[in-house]
């Protein structure tokens, strides 16, 4: 069997790699255990979040699938961060979870040059050359046998992949000095079942897969998730290749049967009934399309003592309570946010039911790996939930990451040619960092294949940019998940200008429709002539009337339109109702206030962005840390090791410090001076 | 800029001028082997050479082989690195002092194999070695720049770190603020949006911190520099009588540092404790018609940034017209800036009175004035006191003062001016994701400050203003 490329793993990662490729012509085919689960939400069901829309958005914008697959299925959608400003605004969107799998599966089956093999990868094929250039294929015949021999049942209600809103912690890094094989290149990879799969190049999105645990307190049993065995081949497949590995840790939250949980009382988050979605591809949603609500519960002093009083039954916790290992700093399980945050007597739990036909309710906020008997302990101390039945417990999965400081900006495995990674493999958390992730992996596999220049989202281009940037310059050694603070150019990454941002570039790839270029062209010159005609035409008297009476909002006549718009609490909807002039798109809309509200400060940030790129500038080739006096031991350990390519990214990797950078310019410009 | 580390340099690292000791300052891999060759034991025989040790020692010029000379009898010290100063081998020689003896030393430390120091080159192999970091390096600067014994006091606050500490707590309270707008952002579901009056609260607070802090750097600069004053007054009033009480009895102990062209006009007098920057106008206004407005130019510039105006008038006879011009700048400037201030002093009363002190009062707002004859010494302490008085310090003792270089000074500002950005802001309802810029534009201005975060442009600047010898 012969592909261009092979995409081993269907999930959020995985889809996005395998359609990015198809659409680009190249002969794909996904490699998955089960074909069913492509795209399933193994954790929460919702889709988006701060940061996280904003990536949903990027991945629209270069013609990815998630926006359209969410907003096809969703059933329950808000606005976060509405007072907090437009930059950082978010859309959250709850999926309901079996129709969401269904959509992608059939997206999946009926992309173009798509093919998807029921079966599993358990090695790599590739080529060595060595020293004399003498080439030998290898396939590490031990791993191979070693996952043949690991049961594999396929559990259909089980999921994939775990990894959001959860507990997760790291355990071990190794992070010496890697000592890649060189000259390998990828050929192919064999399956458990003995297919060799031929190909040019291999993009891998594991999930939690690799060597896979799974804690219920303290017990322990090996799986990638819930009910499914891990997988050891590969792991081995890439530590044979001379890949430094890691292990992480994550968590999920327990499930609750439907008709047990008291809703009558608690706080009702409800739907939002503007017109709101995530891609410009996607009609608006029908008025009429059936939504469920959300509920708030929150934790009590019962709930406090039970979890204090169980810590040492918690596998987070040894039996002094000290937390072992570094946890991640945000999103913290439920015994995390007790024991480190002494003083915040109450803690909100979300409910969100999984689908209008599902039974499970999904447990926002109370992320546990706690023995079952403690989370129902947990659970029934919370108001409304006193007689809950738990479907599902919570639990963490443990397994293997990949150093992501091995990777290169295009996620090709440094001195690997022909090897992506995308997603958890990389040590990310989250399905909307794996499908931005996935994307850029296949559409960059592609491009290798066509030898074309690998496609890079710059810092200041998008969140997707950022992520793979901290994740190559900084590594990560707890599950990575995107924040808006990770963006030093939050006002220019908006989630109403993706498609300014990315959208162009992804035309001249070939990874967009002509339909979605021409949305893309009308909206553009709709917006710039709006802003243009806002800032020409003057309120008059009659017209700052209509204003005054419609927003509530005492309005004189003089200024611009646009200069009205800089108040908050006047809308450009507003402003076209009272001109009488027909509505637009509600992204048009926020595409058209952003450009004139934030005028200044998008002057600014640009200015500031200007002033990197001389850092950035400033390339870095053989230089020898040790000899750069007055740099720090660890910044001249940590540099040498990620070899960066300029003075940017080599001040963007934690534990250099500006001094240390200083320090370097002061060397470059000694050698410059020497030469 | 072009800094060679691998020479061994040497400099004079004494103020030039008149003063006891001159320290002669070598560094480098060849500061022993200068030593030796340079240094003889003063009862004979060769010396060991202990590290940091003292040694009283015969500097002797050997350029010419034939016939030695002793030049000095001076102490010498040797201290190899890393321990030193600029971290390489450093050895230093303490002469008597005066500029001819010290600069002798450093010519026969050229023969020897040693180059000559660029400006501020000592400083920057100690950055480069890491022993200083680059607040530490500007404290070394304004060492060397203080003029006066306060001065010299509070360069040393900043070395110990007092300046490190205020800055550490403001940016602790920013980062904070930070900290809290970015968990909203990223975990507005379950963090309680913070009071912006909270925040504008803390912004005040900060704000004050920066003011206050600018308000100790410019009594630090005072107490550094000396008071910016201005003497002014029509011809004959007795402008150069004055001068030279002041000066004449009264000459700066320490100074001006090198480099600085001395100009007749300016001097630096220690009055009353206090430090003046004198600046004479004298002169400007007694040439012809044509410089006559480019000498008013001149003195108008130089009353603008001065803090202190020194006005001789000629009690006996009428105000020339063309000084009330000058007199009308000043009590508008009175009227403007509290901190700007004026003594005047109506000289020749032994002649009789024309115009008293109350038609200076009611004309253009002058309180101080000296009643005086200095042609005989009338009215000199007077003067002398009042000066004291008008220029004292509003701080309690000098340990408040802070001593910042221009640059720190400029971030400071820019920390304020960040500030009162984020003051607007949160009048104005701007969302959070802006008021996160100008919090960032705060954290970043106070790095620079600590020099957390310096461009090369900042290190330039830092390093070309460091004179010779440090």
């Amino acid at each position: 069997m012969k592909y261009d490329i092979v995409v081993v793993g269907g999930g959020h990662a995985g889809v996005e790699a395998a359609m990015a490729a198809g659409r680009l012509g190249c002969r794909t085919a996904i490699v998955t255990s089960n074909p069913l689960k492509m795209g399933v939400m193994p954790c929460n069901p919702s889709i988006g979040g701060p940061a996280k829309s904003h990536l949903v958005r990027e991945i629209d914008a270069l013609g990815g699938e998630m926006a359209r697959a969410i907003d096809d299925t969703f059933i329950h959608i808000r606005r976060l961060n509405t007072g907090k400003g437009q930059a950082v605004q978010a859309l959250r969107a709850q999926a309901d979870r079996p129709l969401y799998n269904e959509r992608i599966v059939k997206a999946v089956l009926a992309a173009e040059n798509v093919d998807v093999i029921t079966d599993t990868v358990v090695s790599l094929i590739y080529d060595m050359s060595n020293s004399d250039g003498n080439t030998s294929q290898c396939q590490d015949k031990s791993a191979y046998n070693m996952s043949r021999t690991a049961s594999c049942s396929d559990n259909l209600t089980s999921e994939q992949g775990v990894g959001r809103g959860c507990v997760a912690e790291k355990t071990e890094i190794d992070d010496t000095r890697h000592s890649l094989k060189r000259h390998v290149t990828v050929k192919g990879v064999a399956t458990m079942s003995g297919l060799e799969i031929a190909c040019g190049a291999v993009v891998i999105c594991t999930g939690t897969f690799l060597a896979g645990v799974l804690h219920l307190g303290k017990f322990t049993l090996p799986g990638g998730r819930s009910g499914e065995a891990p997988s050891f081949g590969l792991s081995q497949s890439l530590a044979d290749l001379g890949l430094k590995m890691g292990r992480l840790k994550t968590g999920t939250c327990p499930r609750l049967h439907r008709d047990t949980v008291r809703l009558s009382g608690l706080d009702v988050l409800p739907c939002s009934h503007e017109p709101l979605k995530f891609s410009d591809m996607s009609e608006d949603p029908d008025p009429n399309r059936s939504h469920v609500d959300c509920y708030i519960t929150r934790t009590t002093e019962a709930t406090r003592r039970v979890v204090m009083e169980n810590l040492d039954r918690s596998p987070l916790y040894d039996g002094s309570g000290i937390i072992t290992g570094v946890g991640p700093r945000y999103c913290p399980s439920l015994e995390d946010k007790f024991v480190r945050f002494p003083d915040r007597k109450v803690h909100l739990v979300f409910l969100e039911p999984e689908g209008i036909e599902a039974k499970e309710i999904y447990l926002q906020g109370v992320s546990t790996s706690m023995p079952l008997d403690v989370q129902y302990g947990m659970v029934r101390s919370l108001p409304g939930l006193e007689k809950a039945e738990i479907i599902r417990p919570g639990y963490a999965v443990e397994y293997d990451y990949v150093l992501p400081t091995q990777l290169d900006f295009s996620l090709a495995v440094r001195g690997v040619k022909g090897l992506y990674l995308a997603g958890q493999i990389n040590g990310t958390s989250g399905y909307e960092e794996a499908a931005a992730q996935g994307l850029i992996a296949g559409l960059n596999a592609a491009r290798y294949l066509s030898e074309q220049e690998p496609f890079i989202v710059r810092r200041d281009q998008g969140y997707v940019g950022v992520l793979i940037d901290d994740l190559v310059c900084k590594g990560t050694s707890e599950p990575y998940r995107m924040h808006t603070s990770r963006a030093e150019y939050r006002l220019l990454l908006r989630e109403d200008n993706a498609d300014d941002r990315l959208t162009p570039q992804a035309k001249d790839m070939g990874l967009i429709s002509d339909k979605r270029w021409q949305k893309y062209l009308t909206f553009k010159s709709m917006a710039q002539s709006e802003i243009e005609r806002l800032r020409n035409k003057h309120v008059n008297l009659d017209l700052a009337q209509k204003i005054s009476a419609r927003s509530g909002c005492s309005v004189s006549p003089g200024p611009t339109l646009a200069e009205l718009l800089h108040r908050s609490d006047i809308h450009l909807s507003c402003l076209r109702q009272c001109e009488e002039l027909p509505q637009f798109e509600l992204r048009l809309n926020e595409k058209i206030e952003a450009a004139v509200r934030y005028d200044g400060y998008i002057e600014r940030q640009q200015r500031e962005v200007s002033r990197m790129a001389k850092l950035e500038d400033v390339k870095l080739s053989n230089v020898n840390y040790n000899e750069v006096i007055g740099m720090s031991g660890e910044a001249v350990e940590k540099l040498s090791r990620l070899n960066p390519r300029n003075v940017g990214q080599a001040s963007r990797v934690p534990g250099v410090s500006p001094s240390d950078v200083n320090a370097l310019m002061i060397y470059l410009r000694k050698m410059s001076l020497c030469k | 800029m072009n800094y060679s580390p691998s020479d061994t340099i040497v400099a004079v690292a004494t103020p030039p001028g008149l003063g006891g000791v001159a320290i002669v300052r070598v560094s480098g891999p060849d500061s022993l082997p200068i030593l030796r060759k340079i240094v003889r034991r003063n009862r004979g025989g060769s010396l060991e050479w202990s590290a940091r040790h003292m040694y009283y020692v015969q500097v002797v010029d050997n350029r010419d082989s034939s016939s030695e000379q002793i030049i000095d009898r001076a102490l010498a010290v040797y201290m190899p690195g890393p321990y030193s100063y600029t971290g390489e081998d450093v050895a230093e020689i303490q002469c008597h002092g005066g500029d001819v003896l010290a600069r002798l030393i450093v010519d026969v430390c050229v023969s020897n194999g040693a180059r000559l120091a660029l400006p501020g080159e000592f400083t920057y192999r100690a950055f480069m070695a890491g022993k200083l970091d680059l607040s530490e390096a500007e404290s070394v600067l304004s060492l060397i720049e203080a003029k006066s014994k306060s001065g010299v006091v509070l360069a040393a606050n900043n070395l110990k770190g007092a300046l490190s500490a205020s800055i550490e707590k403001l940016r602790d309270g920013i980062l904070d603020i930070i900290a809290q707008y970015e968990a909203e952002i990223d975990y507005g579901d379950e963090i309680e949006t913070s009071d912006t009056s909270l925040v504008a609260g803390r912004c005040s607070e900060f704000l004050n911190e920066v003011e206050d802090l600018l308000h100790r750097a410019s009594e630090g600069r005072t107490m550094a520099e000396g008071v910016e004053t201005v003497l002014v007054g029509p011809p004959n009033a007795g402008k150069s009588t004055l001068w030279n009480a002041l000066i004449g009895q009264n000459k700066a102990l320490v100074t001006p540092y090198p480099g600085t062209t001395r100009d007749q006009l300016e001097d630096y007098v220690y009055v009353n404790n206090v430090l003046l920057h004198l600046i004479d106008t004298a002169g400007l206004h007694e040439s012809g018609d044509p410089v006559e407005r480019l000498g008013m130019e001149k003195t108008l510039e130089a009353l603008s940034e001065a803090e202190l105006c020194l006005v001789v008038l000629d009690a006996h006879s009428d105000i020339p017209s063309d000084f009330k011009l000058t007199l009308s700048e000043l009590s508008t400037r009175v009227a403007k800036d509290p901190c700007f201030r004026v003594l005047a002093i109506m000289n020749k009363c032994d002649l009789g009175v024309k115009v008293t002190p109350k038609d200076l009062t009611d004309m253009w707002g002058i309180r101080d004035v000296c009643q005086t004859s200095l042609k005989f010494g009338d009215g000199l302490e007077e003067i002398k006191s009042k000066l004291g008085a008008l220029c004292h310090s509003s701080l309690t003792s000098c340990d408040m003062a802070i001593s910042l270089s221009q640059r720190q000074r400029e971030s400071l500002q820019q920390v304020r001016a960040a500030l009162l950005r984020l003051q607007e802001g949160i009048v104005k309802a701007v969302p959070c994701d802006c008021l996160l810029l100008d919090l960032h534009d705060c954290l970043q201005a106070l790095n620079s400050l600590t020099g957390h975060d310096v461009s090369e442009d900042v290190l330039n600047r830092v390093f070309s203003k460091f004179c010779l010898g440090k």
